[in-house]
């Protein structure tokens, strides 16, 4: 009683935490998933973005290109003769050179017949595998659902294909930027988009090199090849740069704890941004490959480590420690409550204890008078005689209450101890018999006693006089209308030892199956019904229980005799070695 | 008979040097003008004989008469600010930087970038007004990281782009201290990111720092968008050449000078000395991004000429030339024409000649060798670069003494030192660094 209670306070107060705790973490795990994946999502988006930023530039320049090489067609009258050509490509920033196929797939630019500067030479042998399969350049002119999928001409090898960009993307920046080239040829700007056109992307000599291609009205296929280093500088300027340090360091964009880096094919970061500079080892967050022509480079998103919602493990933590706070006060208001009781209820315990004590010397003398007295009396005075028997069997009912009290608080406080006698068990019984004859039979109630434990044994008589007695007070309560009451007693040797038994039977109301197991719980009291009127403590059978169990047997209700139809049966069992043993 | 065939060759070759020196007279008398010389160092040639002839074609920007009334600028200076700027280095640079700035005013476009590993844009393309706030941003400049040299040029020249003009004078001021190691960082790279921006008119001036940076790199970027280029090894120099650099910014008289060269009958063109171009043919083509008052650009063509018959004229060379003249704002066009004369007698060949051109010429050709002589260095035959070296210096002794120049001795004592230097490792990287600065000062006629 007194460990229990502190263990299921303390369960009281640990679980509900524990619950809690658990849910409190698996909810805040769970927020910084849905954070982690919003994150993400963000992330996704602004790299989508930078992408299409890149499309529509890509778009812009093809706008641009296809415009030109119409102007180039009309100012040479489809001959793309080559001296307008090279004063283009002299003029453009972003063109490196120039191509132009015949229908046939013959070369007009670079000339064959006409000397080259070094450059148009390089160029030449560096497309000689591009352009001698004219077919690449030969793409369908697909309606516009069709054209959305980039397909991918004839490529024989992987890092040669050739695609219009995105529809979604033309769509878009035909909005934007479009507005001004058709101010510029209304007439042009949505013909030219017609002819077949597309992007090739190939690495050539360090790195990937895009080429822009048109078919004009006459099916010469022109090619500008871009300036691969003057593209990716108009790529970086179409990224942002990063924040000036400086002026107290204060930067509260939202770009201060991360980092964007575009790396080319070869793997290299050609640009970066951010304010984190995150080192060699860390891992990207995310990386995305760009869409075609750049399709071999991609970008990578690097962060700090993820902002840890402080502030949700902390309120956590804070409900946590103020539920703990709050249980623990309440288990301790409860405890104290719980031990004070406890404490007042030993203190009742002990006076009760100390008042028997102090009840059992003066009953004792007045026993003892009571008996000399009926010795000295003589036998011709009937009337003394009855009124002194009536108060030695009160004397001797209030000494055996006693009796069970102090036993039981003694067996309480420091256990069951036997005290082993040699004797014999029906001689006991027959004592106990005969004191209880006439209280017995005070009631109207006739004791029957049938005794075949005669073989002499060890056993604590005093004990079994306490049983006894207690079982047969209970039959003078409860069973006074069974005009009978039975005891038996008989002895079996068994394996380990010889067993003596004692039935005491009643005739009285009888106790119900449910009933059975309680009535030996202290301080329980059999059905109202039944203790209506009956005085009684509620401890004779739990201590007669606890003292036959301590004798090695046990007391029970006995269920082998149902068929007497109404009242109680107790069956003793003890351990009654016929060697003596040391208790 | 005699007198007469004497006095005729006399007006030939008169003709032929008036042809070839003064073929724009009319054109010098105008004050705005460009000025266009095309001379041969050897105007009259043995004939018989087939010649290997130099033919100097300068260009000399007009004199700004009036201070005041300048041409505007819109400069974007890009600094190096990555770790191995600091210290010192990066605070010279500041101060060069707001000192520089200082000599520009209302009518002029500046522009700070800054780059480490990243591109931070410190001055937004602005008018020089509030020159205290520019001062201030500039002076928050700290280094660290890395150099990410490719995306500072890139963002420098899209600051420059904002109010870019054909009327401005457009110009990056690049300044580096370090290998390029973000982004694109080969020479070529670089170079046709150069070539690129010139097309826009931007030139890209590459001032490097110390004895870390990438002298191929500057020089090309330098090269192809005809900027200046300089070496600097202390950084307390950066404010004076800063200064040299916002003076050739601010005497800009002419943009976009696009140089064509024709040759004609046989003449068949070997290399232009000193600048990039295209030879295409008989046609030769390059370009200077501007030119500046009062001062000579030149570029050498080396051609060969095929044997001719005594007393024949040939005209060897025509020359267009079209730029933009910033003081009228038009477009502009010259032509010339380079003719020698041929002629059997030696006495007429050396009284013919062309000093002045010779000698420019000759300080060309030895600047070939001295690159040629990095070259050798480079792959590792320090002898074969000496001996380069050494056969210049001779070379120049030569012509120095016949030419009585004091340029070319100057020069050939350079060529020697230079010789002697090549030996020691330690020293080469200096060296090379020191050498492609004077080779492409030479090759450029940069003024500082």
């Amino acid at each position: 009683m007194k460990k229990t209670t502190p263990i299921l306070l303390a369960v009281i107060i640990i679980l509900p935490l524990l619950l809690l705790a658990w849910f409190g973490v698996r909810l805040q795990l769970n927020q910084q998933q849905v954070v982690a994946h919003q994150l993400s999502n963000l992330v996704t988006g602004r790299l989508q973005r930078i992408d299409e930023q890149f499309q529509e530039h890509f778009f812009r320049l093809q706008q641009g290109f296809m415009r030109q090489a119409e102007g180039l067609q009309q100012a040479t009258a489809g001959q793309h003769s080559v001296a307008p050509v090279r004063r283009f490509i002299g003029q453009s920033a972003v063109v490196q050179q120039m191509f132009v196929l015949s229908a046939n797939g013959e070369r007009r630019f670079p000339p064959r017949d006409q000397p080259l500067t070094q450059q148009e030479q390089d160029f030449v042998e560096l497309t000689r595998k591009l352009l001698r399969e004219p077919e690449r350049f030969i793409m369908p002119v697909l309606d516009p659902v069709a054209q959305v999928r980039p397909s991918i001409v004839s490529a024989s090898r992987s890092e040669l294909q050739s695609a219009p960009l995105s529809e979604s993307v033309a769509q878009k920046s035909r909005y934007s930027a479009d507005r001004a080239v058709e101010s510029l040829s209304a007439s042009a700007g949505l013909g030219l988009a017609e002819n077949p056109h597309g992007w090739i992307a190939w690495f050539a000599e360090a790195g990937l090199q895009q080429i822009f291609w048109w078919q004009d009205s006459d099916g010469n296929t022109i090619g500008f090849a871009l300036n691969a280093p003057r593209l990716l500088s108009d790529l970086i300027n179409l990224l942002p740069s990063s924040a000036v340090m400086g002026e107290g360091d204060q930067i509260a964009d939202a770009d201060s704890n991360n980092e964007i880096r575009l790396i080319n094919a070869r793997g290299d970061i050609a640009y970066s941004w951010g304010g984190l500079r995150a080192d060699e080892a860390q891992k990207p967050l995310q990386t995305m490959p760009l869409s075609h022509p750049l399709a071999s480079w991609h970008l990578a998103y690097y962060t700090a480590e993820l902002p840890v919602a402080i502030t949700g493990w902390l309120g956590l933590i804070v409900l946590l420690m103020l539920l703990g706070a709050g249980l623990s006060t309440l288990a301790y208001v409860l405890y104290r409550e719980h031990s004070r009781e406890l404490r007042v209820a030993e203190q009742r315990v002990n006076f009760v204890n100390q008042v028997s004590h102090e009840l059992k010397t003066p009953l004792t003398n007045v026993r003892l008078y009571t008996e000399m007295l009926e010795q000295t009396l003589p036998d011709d005075e009937p009337l003394a005689q009855r009124y002194l028997g009536v108060i030695s069997s009160e004397a001797g009912r209030l000494s055996r209450l006693i009796d069970n009290v102090l036993s039981f608080s003694r067996v309480k406080r420091e256990g069951v101890r036997v005290r082993y006698q040699q004797g014999v068990i029906d001689q006991c019984l027959a004592q106990v018999v005969a004191l209880f004859t006439p209280v017995l039979s005070a009631h109207q109630l006739s004791l029957r006693f049938t005794g075949k434990a005669t073989q002499a044994c060890y056993f604590d008589s005093e004990a079994l006089e306490q049983i006894m007695n207690n079982l047969l007070s209970n039959c003078e309560k409860y069973a006074a209308a069974g005009r009978f009451v039975d005891i038996q007693s008989w002895q079996t040797q068994q394996a380990d030892g010889l067993y003596s038994y004692i039935r005491v039977t009643d005739f009285g109301p009888g106790v119900s199956l449910d009933e059975a197991e309680k009535l030996f719980e202290p301080f329980y009291r059999g059905s109202d019904k039944l203790t209506e009127g009956v005085s009684g403590t509620g401890i004779g059978l739990g201590l007669a229980r606890d003292l036959a169990r301590a004798h090695g047997g046990d007391l029970s209700v006995d269920r082998s005799d149902t068929d007497a139809a109404s009242g109680a049966c107790f069956l003793v069992t003890l351990a009654t070695p016929i060697e003596s043993v040391t208790a | 008979m005699n007198i007469q065939t004497d006095q005729s060759m006399l007006r030939r070759t008169l003709r032929a040097v008036s042809c070839v020196v003064l073929s724009l007279l009319p054109v010098m008398a105008q004050a705005n003008q460009v000025n266009l010389n095309i001379n041969l160092a050897t105007p009259v040639m043995e004939a018989e004989q087939s010649h290997r002839a130099f033919i100097k074609v300068s260009l000399e920007g007009f004199k700004q008469q009036d201070k005041q009334a300048r041409i505007p600028a819109n400069v974007a200076i890009v600094l190096d600010k990555s770790g191995s700027m600091g210290g010192d280095k990066i605070q010279y640079a500041r101060e060069a930087a707001i000192m520089a700035i200082k000599r520009l005013d209302e009518r002029d476009i500046v522009s700070v970038v800054s780059y480490d590993s990243r591109v931070q844009v410190v001055v937004p393309a602005t008018q020089v007004r509030h020159q205290q706030r520019i001062y201030q941003a500039i002076r928050h400049i700290q280094a660290n990281g890395n150099t990410a040299l490719f995306a500072g040029v890139s963002k420098g020249a899209n600051e420059l782009r904002k109010f870019l003009s054909r009327n401005k004078v457009n110009r990056v001021v690049l300044l580096s201290d370090g290998l390029a190691n973000i982004g694109p960082q080969s020479a070529s790279e670089l170079g046709e990111l150069g070539a690129s921006l010139a097309k826009e008119g931007i030139s890209v001036t590459t001032i490097g720092l110390g004895l870390g940076y990438n002298e191929d790199l500057m020089t090309r970027l330098a090269g192809f968008s005809d900027g200046n280029h300089a070496f600097v090894e202390n950084a307390e120099d950066l404010a004076s050449v800063f200064q040299y650099e916002f003076g050739d910014v601010l005497s800009v008289v002419a943009q976009g000078v696009n140089i064509e060269i024709h040759c004609h009958n046989g003449v068949k063109p070997i290399r232009l000395l000193g600048r990039e171009s295209e030879i295409m043919g008989s046609r030769v083509t390059t370009r200077l991004n501007q030119l500046y008052s009062e001062q000579e650009k030149f570029v050498i063509l080396e051609v060969e000429v095929p044997a001719q018959q005594a007393e024949t004229e040939l005209e060897l060379v025509s020359v267009n030339v079209a730029y933009d003249n910033l003081f009228t704002q038009d477009e502009e066009q010259l032509s010339g024409q380079g003719i020698a004369r041929f002629s059997a007698s030696k006495q007429a060949v050396t009284a013919a000649r062309d000093d002045k051109a010779l000698e420019a010429v000759v300080e060309q050709v030895a600047n070939e060798y001295s690159r040629e002589a990095i070259e050798a260095r480079d792959s590792g035959d320090v002898a074969g670069a000496k001996k380069i070296l050494q056969d210049s210096a001779s070379y120049l002794g030569s012509q120095a003494e016949s030419l009585s120049s004091p340029r070319l001795q100057k020069q050939q004592e350079e060529a020697l030192q230079d010789a002697d230097a090549l030996e020691t490792e330690q020293d080469w990287n200096k060296q090379r660094k020191e050498l492609k600065a004077r080779q492409y000062k030479r090759a450029t006629q940069q003024t500082y």
